[in-house]
């Protein structure tokens, strides 16, 4: 194709693997990558599930010791009958059975006046201080289950009063001597975080642990803890989807869910679940990327794979291609010396190829096809230059056969003629002639034989050689037409019509006879350039009838009048808008001869007709004849 | 009027804006409305003029972004620029701030004005420097899942009021309502809401109300009251020192002033920096630093502060009648002192 430029096969093969190959390894590549990839994500859910439970009871363990604990020493100070040597006793023995239990607070309603007294175990025994001045029924662990009545386990607080430690407390509401009050039992925070924190799963995955209002008490960045909540961190992080996450975790639910990426926060999966006892939320976090990690690799492997599998695919058909082009280049080479017309290169051997060999089969049918071919078109070339030299060889007898213009007047100065033949090809159908019948007569004829080529060239050359053959002795046109056309008749031409004025010219009396057989009208000029025309035919064409009659009409010729005779080539010339030379414009011509001699009048018309017509589009014959009678004495043209 | 400046966006240009403003109302303050020298102490006076004067400022509550004003006058030099030796002191719970002033262990604080006006007529006569908070920021906040959905659903319901100074205006403001509710007094811990131990929670919303968001609550589940959407519209938190002081200090009370709020300003303008200052300080008081609950707060505040119309810093003499209206009503005062003896930096009427 022009004006594209043309790839190797190997390059087109390649390029066209490497697309389906793609393609098709994408398709594999996600099928593969969504279903291994969720069954990588059941078995991540099962492993953090199993994880956080664990997890989950052994924290829960000291807690629920520490609920128990809670409930028996309430039951025993409902019952008031504890002094304050054995209540110390059996809180004593309770720090013993619990080592997470660090305090006993007992708070009466701040009505009775009483402070509230702390147990501590200190130094290897449990000890007991009254808490004067705490502003403690003010505090959570304090007012919320007095609101409430309700047994209520603390967010984490900050113990200023007595251990200075953050303390996450279980306090129940009591009766004590008829007053209200409220037991709190304390354990640190620093043994739930400890046991959370040892949480370590995958490369990076960890554990959260979250209060019920979702402030953070475990997790990796120690500026998070006890500071912000898990919605702050959603906001710092403008994740709406880690605050849904959050009110999830914190709703006591337990689920598994993804986060998407945010800012710099990658994938990740949560496994969460509450604390049975204060409705803490654990959650465990891994990044998605550890957790298809395995399947990621998989991944990679693939596609080196495909990867490798292409280049080696790719290999083998570039050097598949090498061979073929090295195989075919030879071929290439015949294909293009044959292309360049050398039809006798043999074809050298192609590779065993189907489409090779359909191809090879396909280029020698056509070498052998052009090679007929080029030998027809040389034969025939031959006999077309054989016929041409025939053809030029009539062109030069027919030349000849019409009178030469000596320039010189016949019979003793009594008439001049001039005549133009212009064949529009090698040869013509027109014909004229004059000669003398005798010393005073003197025969023109001018003919157009219907059709072109060597028929009407054959056909005027006879009627050529009939006339000058039949004329002598004859004085009548019509005669002599009439076995012209008897001629023409049975001898059967191919181009037998043929329209003719044949004229007798007396040249003692000036009295012309003449007969016109479907010819262009007859003029004849006076020296003043006045004109008579005869347009009368006396019969049709001849060759058409077998027994044609032909009229003939005499006319009287004074010296110095020219008769002007030319055939259809004249009038019928075309201009290039396609409009006729015709009679007026021929009449023109006669009537602004600058002379009547019959050179100058015959040349007139022709250089007219030549500026008239388009030269490229003449397809006829052209024949003018110009006869000037001179009288019996030689005139002089003015 | 020492400062006089005209905006309420909170657009960086109109900040632009207030702090040039701001510095030509100083200019403008020397002039008018400081005592003359020789009315109060002359040879403090010189002293002022030659010595740097010490401050010590004790801010109302624990290091926050509540006092990003006075952390960033501070940080950037312009207490010093002004000769001025600020000592910003710690506050919170276990320091009160009007039991500090009264007992002389600080010169300058911040009350809401209503504690302001009480203590000036009650303990200590009180000079009234600056209005910082222009709007209310006293909110009730309840879980709409409690039956909370209009002002009458509070029927009955407990409310939880902080103690002392800090509830007793939102208390006669309560019962103003005639509501027929239960208080409780609380301290400062928003737990007692999340747990339902209480029904409604007085909130500032700069503070607890983000708590409570903070701790998985979504606004749409919340039932909210402004206090000053139901009537309670009086301004909040001004810097105060008492007569004594301001007297014997009044360009050092001037400047103060000015620099404070210029610290307002720059604090407002870069909040990244401000907020990197305000986590300084904390840290240093080993107090929990949640940037991004400072964030908020420094926003929440920048509307309290920047509301004014008429100016960063100003008293206006209808808010403080509003005030003093609501406290002869109560009789927590039997006599308001002259709006422009309690505020000498009001604007003269011409």
């Amino acid at each position: 194709m022009p004006g594209k430029k043309s790839r190797s096969l190997a390059s087109q093969l390649i390029t066209v693997t490497f697309a389906v190959l793609v393609l098709v390894f994408a398709v594999s590549l996600l099928i593969t990558r969504y279903f291994v990839g969720q069954v990588k994500l059941e078995h991540a859910q099962k492993d953090l599930g199993f994880l956080a439970h664990n997890k989950t009871h052994q924290i829960e363990v000291d807690m629920k010791k520490i609920e128990i604990q809670g409930k028996m020493l309430k039951e025993l100070l409902s019952l008031g009958t504890l002094d304050e040597r054995e209540l110390l006793s059996f809180i004593d023995k309770q720090f013993f059975e619990n080592n997470q239990l660090r305090s006993v607070c007992i708070a009466q309603d701040p009505v009775v006046g009483t402070p509230p007294v702390l147990y501590q175990f200190l130094a290897g025994k449990t000890i007991s201080k009254k808490m004067d001045g705490a502003d403690y029924q003010f505090m959570d662990w304090y007012q919320i289950p007095d609101l409430t009545n309700w047994e209520y386990w603390s967010e984490p607080w900050y113990d200023t009063y007595a251990t200075g430690r953050i303390l996450v407390s279980y306090s129940l509401p009591i009766q004590l001597a008829g007053n209200r009050g409220i037991l709190r039992l304390d354990m640190p925070l620093e043994s739930l975080q400890r046991m959370a924190q040892q949480v370590k799963i995958y490369k990076t995955g960890y554990a959260i642990l979250l209060t019920n209002n979702g402030t953070i008490v475990t997790h990796p960045a120690d500026s998070l803890l006890m500071n912000y909540t898990f919605f702050d961190l959603a906001e710092e992080l403008g994740d709406p989807t880690l605050r849904d996450l959050g009110r999830k975790m914190c709703s006591g639910r337990t689920g598994f869910l993804r986060v998407p990426k945010q800012n710099k926060q990658p994938a990740s999966w949560y496994y969460y679940l509450p604390l049975q006892t204060n409705q803490w939320t654990l959650a465990i976090t891994v990044p998605e990327k550890e957790l298809l990690a395995d399947l990621n690799k998989l991944l990679l492997v693939l596609f080196v794979a495909a990867l490798g599998a292409y280049f080696v695919f790719s290999g083998v058909v570039y050097i598949s291609s090498l061979r073929l082009n090295y195989t075919l280049k030879p071929v290439i080479e015949s294909f293009t010396r044959i292309g360049s017309g050398d039809f006798q290169t043999p074809i050298p051997e192609l590779p065993h190829i189907r489409e090779a060999e359909i191809l090879g089969e396909a280029v020698s049918a056509m070498q052998n096809a052009l090679q007929k071919y080029v030998e027809n078109i040389r034969l025939v070339t031959d006999e077309k230059n054989k016929i041409m030299d025939e053809v030029i060889f009539a062109s030069a007898i027919q030349r000849n056969l019409v009178p030469k213009n000596i320039g010189q007047p016949l019979s003793g100065g009594r008439i001049s003629s001039f005549g133009i033949l212009e064949p529009a090809g090698e040869i013509g159908g027109d014909l004229y002639d004059y000669f003398l019948l005798d010393p005073d007569t003197y025969c023109f004829a001018i003919a157009d034989v219907v059709g072109k080529g060597i028929g009407a060239a054959m056909t005027m050359t006879m009627v050529t050689t009939l006339l000058r053959s039949i004329a002598p002795g004859q004085n009548k046109p019509e005669l002599i037409l009439k076995r012209v056309n008897g001629f023409l008749i049975e001898n059967n031409l191919e181009s037998n019509f043929v329209t003719i004025i044949l004229g007798i010219i007396d040249l003692t009396t000036g009295r012309m006879t003449f007969a016109n057989s479907g010819h262009v009208p007859l003029y004849i000029v006076n020296p003043a350039r006045k004109l008579r025309k005869y347009s009368e035919t006396h019969s049709t064409a001849l060759g058409i009838l077998k027994n044609l009659k032909i009229g003939s009409e005499t006319v009287s010729l004074e010296p110095g009048d020219t008769i002007v005779v030319v055939t259809d080539g004249v009038t019928e010339a075309m201009s290039s808008n396609e409009a006729f030379f015709g009679y007026g414009r021929l009449e023109a011509v006669l009537e602004n001869l600058p002379q009547t001699h019959p050179e100058i009048t015959a040349n007139a018309i022709l250089t007219e007709v030549h500026a008239f017509s388009n030269q490229a589009t003449h397809k006829d014959d052209i024949s003018i004849l110009a006869i000037e009678y001179l009288g019996n004495g030689r005139l002089s043209n003015p | 009027m020492f400062l006089a400046c005209s905006a309420n966006s909170l657009r960086r240009v109109l900040l632009f804006i207030y702090s040039a403003l701001l510095l030509l109302s100083l200019a403008a303050c020397r002039d008018c409305d400081v005592p003359a020298k020789s009315e109060t102490k002359p040879d403090a006076m010189v002293q002022e003029d030659t010595t740097t004067v010490k401050i010590r400022f004790l801010p109302k509550w624990l290091h926050q972004a509540q006092f990003a004003g006075i952390y960033m006058a501070n940080a950037k030099g312009y207490y010093r620029d002004r000769g001025l030796s600020v000592e910003i002191q710690y506050g919170g719970p276990d320091h009160s701030a009007t039991t500090s002033l009264r007992d002389g262990f600080t010169d300058i604080t911040c009350l809401s004005i209503f504690h302001a006006i009480r203590y000036n007529e009650q303990e200590k006569p009180l000079v009234y420097l600056a209005q910082l908070f222009q709007k209310n920021p006293n909110m009730l906040i309840g879980k709409k899942r409690a039956g909370l959905s209009s002002l009458e659903d509070i029927k009955g319901k407990k409310i939880g009021i902080w103690g002392g100074e800090y509830g007793e205006h939102v208390q006669l403001f309560l019962k103003d309502l005639d509501l027929d509710t239960e208080f409780v007094r609380v301290n400062w811990s928003v737990n007692l809401l999340l747990s339902n131990a209480i029904d409604l929670s007085n909130v500032m919303s700069y503070n607890e109300y983000h708590r409570v968001l903070m701790a998985g609550l979504d606004p749409d589940e919340l039932f909210i009251v402004p206090f000053r959407d139901i009537g309670y519209d009086m301004v909040d938190d001004g810097l105060v020192t008492t007569r004594e002081f301001y007297e014997n200090n009044p360009q050092a009370c001037l400047d103060f002033t000015a620099a404070t709020m210029q610290g307002w300003l720059y604090a407002f303008e870069h909040t990244e920096e401000a907020l990197d200052e305000i986590l300084r300080i904390m840290r240093q008081y080993h107090l929990p630093a949640n940037r991004n609950h400072q964030a908020w707060m420094l926003e929440v505040i920048k509307d309290l502060v920047l509301d004014y119309p008429e100016g960063i810093g100003v008293l206006s003499r209808n808010d403080y009648d509003k005030v003093c209206d609501l406290m002869e009503k109560h009789k927590v005062i039997r006599n308001r002192i002259d709006y422009e003896r309690f505020y000498p930096f009001a604007r003269k009427k011409k």
